[in-house]
């Protein structure tokens, strides 16, 4: 198990440095969300709500003191990739759209051909709780509203949850660039 | 002079005719969704800054908000927008066309060994013989050689 989560987080570890270099290729892609084993059972809006669920309950729960709110992702194949966002807003900035260009090439690759994704938008720990959840969910809405409509990828093929601040990169450091962050998450085929 | 002759003589001359006028556009369709979202932003990035701050790209909006502003936005925007945005529809058009139209070559040529949609696809991308034309030009608009 302690294996797992360290590959798990090299995995992501590694992804994010690939990303941070802005040389993030469709083949990379590909690579990291190919090679699922078995699929999982993921109900998007019930992740959602778990996530609002524990704010509620726990408000005063500190970054650091947050246990992961979905570890059933994390033994996935998945990547992190780079979309950037106008400040408090779900608008995509238009240097990202060629990493929603190269999402959308690997999503109709034949190896991906059949591949159910989640995409789950992240935010750091600057603002409130509630509010970054809401903002990570309508960011995650439009990069699903993006492949799926411009570029055509199935709407069945893609899935897509906020996380808000509940699954923080680096706890430690809430606030950290790092922590702001979009995963894409193979969870299952067609 | 025999009538056939004649036809067939047209035929000979206007088959690599033919040729030329088909591999132009499909030559055209073969870029990339990554390539043409940047060739989208490299002539329209600024132009997007000043009057589509807080559009997003999806269900046609961007190019719905490019084209109300069509008169403020940059000469070389005005150019490349709507050919950008007509392509990627063309080859998102031609990737979701593509099993339907090759089915019956791919049941034909890969039937015993692809179950699903990625290992038909991918039989079809690597059998080299017996692809129907319209299959084989259904791939090629498609982008996937």
């Amino acid at each position: 198990m302690k294996i797992t989560t360290l590959l798990t987080l090299a995995m992501i570890a590694a992804a994010s440095q690939a990303s941070a270099q802005g040389k993030l290729t469709t083949d990379d892609i590909v690579d990291s969300l190919r090679g699922l084993e078995t699929a999982v059972e993921i109900n998007a809006p019930a992740l959602y709500q778990r996530a609002l669920d524990r704010i509620k309950q726990a408000p005063g729960q500190t970054p650091v003191g947050r246990p992961s709110i979905a570890e059933e992702l994390n033994k996935l194949p998945q990547l992190t990739v780079e979309i950037q966002f106008h400040l408090d807003s779900a608008v995509i900035q238009p240097q990202s759209y060629k990493a929603l260009g190269r999402i959308a090439d690997a999503l109709w690759h034949p190896y991906l051909l059949e591949y159910r994704i989640l995409v789950v938008g992240h935010t750091d720990a600057s603002g409130k709780r509630e509010y970054n959840l809401k903002l990570s969910q309508r960011r995650a809405d439009a990069i699903r509203e993006a492949l799926t409509t411009t570029f055509r990828i199935p709407g069945r093929r893609v899935v897509a949850v906020g996380l808000g601040e509940e699954q923080l990169q680096d706890a430690a450091n809430p606030r950290a660039a790092v922590n702001r962050r979009v995963q894409l998450i193979a969870i299952g085929k067609l | 002079m025999p009538r056939r002759l004649t036809q067939i003589r047209y035929l000979a001359f206007s088959f690599p005719l033919l040729l030329i006028l088909f591999s132009v556009p499909a030559a055209a369709q073969t870029m990339g969704f990554a390539e043409a979202a940047d060739k989208l932003v490299a002539a329209c990035g600024d132009d997007i800054d000043a009057n589509c701050k807080g559009v997003n790209l999806g269900n046609g909006r961007m190019s719905a908000c490019l084209n109300k502003n069509r008169d403020r936005i940059s000469a070389n925007c005005q150019q490349t927008y709507a050919a950008v945005f007509a392509g990627i529809e063309r080859r998102a058009q031609a990737r979701t066309a593509v099993l339907k139209i090759c089915d019956v070559d791919a049941r034909r040529l890969c039937g015993g060994v692809a179950k699903g949609d990625g290992q038909v696809l991918e039989c079809m991308l690597t059998a080299s013989k017996g692809i129907s034309p319209k299959c084989s030009q259904a791939i090629t608009d498609a982008g996937y050689r």
